[in-house]
Parts: structure tokens; sequence; C-alpha cells
């Protein structure tokens, strides 16, 4: 089954390493085979991981990005996952921490990417709440 | 007479993570090697690095598994790290920047 995308006006979104702009109107796409794709709006910037959450989610999207399972990007990854156990002390979301390693292991980076997001907006969620 | 066996993977069951990990280590594991790594997600040797990146994986998901489960990893203050960023993907989201 196609995933339809349904895109903004100058919505960007990454398709397996290539950056695409929609134009000036709305537009649907539809993707008929697996790809790695990336939404303007889950994409970070390397300036906006400056948490230990954000570190983990930047690396996994690094991942995601090249397509690279193991090698440096994976040992990247790992270390980032680390410092963020480090820092988490609720069992679940230690457990969460655990289930996301076990996604990236199996290859499966985009889970790993959605289910480290939850992280990341609970650091948001602090950072209201802190303002 | 020589014969070919065809290994499908629907044939293999998956291993788990301790003999997935054991059988990489020995060397000549069971083509087609499938491991169990949690919750039925099944890591392969599908990566750039085949087999080491295989085993790599499960290590690294064997550490940090067990760095979950151990309390004296909780809370522990670390120096930050400098943020590693891959020179291709720097270029991919520098195009990916909003052109406002």
């Amino acid at each position: 089954m196609p995933l339809k995308l349904s895109l903004k006006p100058g919505e960007t979104f990454i398709l397996n390493g290539a950056v695409v702009r929609n134009g000036d109107r709305r537009g649907v796409l539809l993707l008929e085979n697996q790809a790695r794709i990336l939404r303007e709006k889950d994409i970070m910037q390397a300036e906006e991981a400056n948490t230990p959450a954000r570190r983990a989610y930047f690396a996994i999207m690094q991942m995601y990005l090249s397509g690279e399972s193991d090698g440096p990007a994976y040992d990247r990854t790992m270390r980032a996952l680390a410092d963020l156990l480090a820092v988490t002390q609720l069992p679940d979301d230690r457990k969460s921490l655990a289930e996301v390693s076990e996604f990236i292991a199996a290859g499966n980076l985009y889970k790993g990417l959605t289910k480290c997001r939850k992280f990341v907006r609970n650091d948001d969620t602090l950072k209201l709440e802190a303002s | 007479m020589s014969s070919l066996k065809l290994v499908t993977p629907e044939l293999i069951e998956p291993v788990d993570l301790k003999a997935g990990i054991k059988q990489l280590e020995q060397g000549g594991p069971r083509p087609g090697l499938m491991v169990d790594v949690g919750h039925g997600n099944i890591a392969r040797a599908n990566g750039h690095l085949g087999q080491a990146g295989l085993l790599q994986r499960l290590m690294g998901h064997r550490l940090l598994a067990a760095l979950a489960t151990d309390p004296a990893c909780e809370n522990v203050e670390l120096p930050e790290r400098k943020l590693e960023v891959d020179p291709d993907i720097a270029l991919l989201l520098d195009l990916a920047r909003s052109p406002d």
C-alpha cells in the first residue's frame, strides 16, 4: 500500500538522501515502495541537538538518513543512548530506551527514531514548565 | 555430483541474543542467521559490514540492555560529549534548512 504524503507549500523532506522541496502550492505524493523518508517537522538540525535526548535522536536520525545500520554511525548512536540512559531515572523510561536499542539493533531505524521522539517531547515539556 | 541446498529465511528459526553472539564470535554462523533481540525484533547481517556489523549491533544492544536494568547506572554524571556530525549528513541538513 503506498504511503500518501500531503505537503504544505514549500515543505521540505529528505527522501533516500535527496532533499526535496514542494513548490508554492499544496501537493500530494504517493510513495509506492519503501524508502527512507523524513519530513521537515522530524528533521533536527545539529544546533538543536542540545540535550542528551536530542543528541540521541540526532544520532539515530543520522543513521536513518545515511542508511547505515552499523559501523561508526552505530557506535555514535550507542554512546548517545548510553548518555541519555545515564540521566534517565524512571524504570519505564529506561525500559523504553532498551526498546529503542532493540529497534536499532534490528536495523529498524525509523521505529527507533519514532520511539526516541518521546524523550525529545519530554525535554520540550520540561523546558516549557521551567519557563 | 554436487548439489545445491536452498536456504530460505522462512526455514530458519531466530536464535536469542546470547546464542547469536556466541555463533558469530565462534565464526561461521549459519547462513541467514536471524537473532531475536527482544519483542520479536529480528536482527540480520544486512548492514554494510555484514556479519561483523551484526556482531557489533548485538554486543552494543546487550551492553545497553544491561545498563538499562542496572541501578548503579542511574543518574550518572557524564561529561558532555561533542556532537559528532557525519559530513554527508551535515550537507543534507544544510540543504534542508528553510530558505527564509
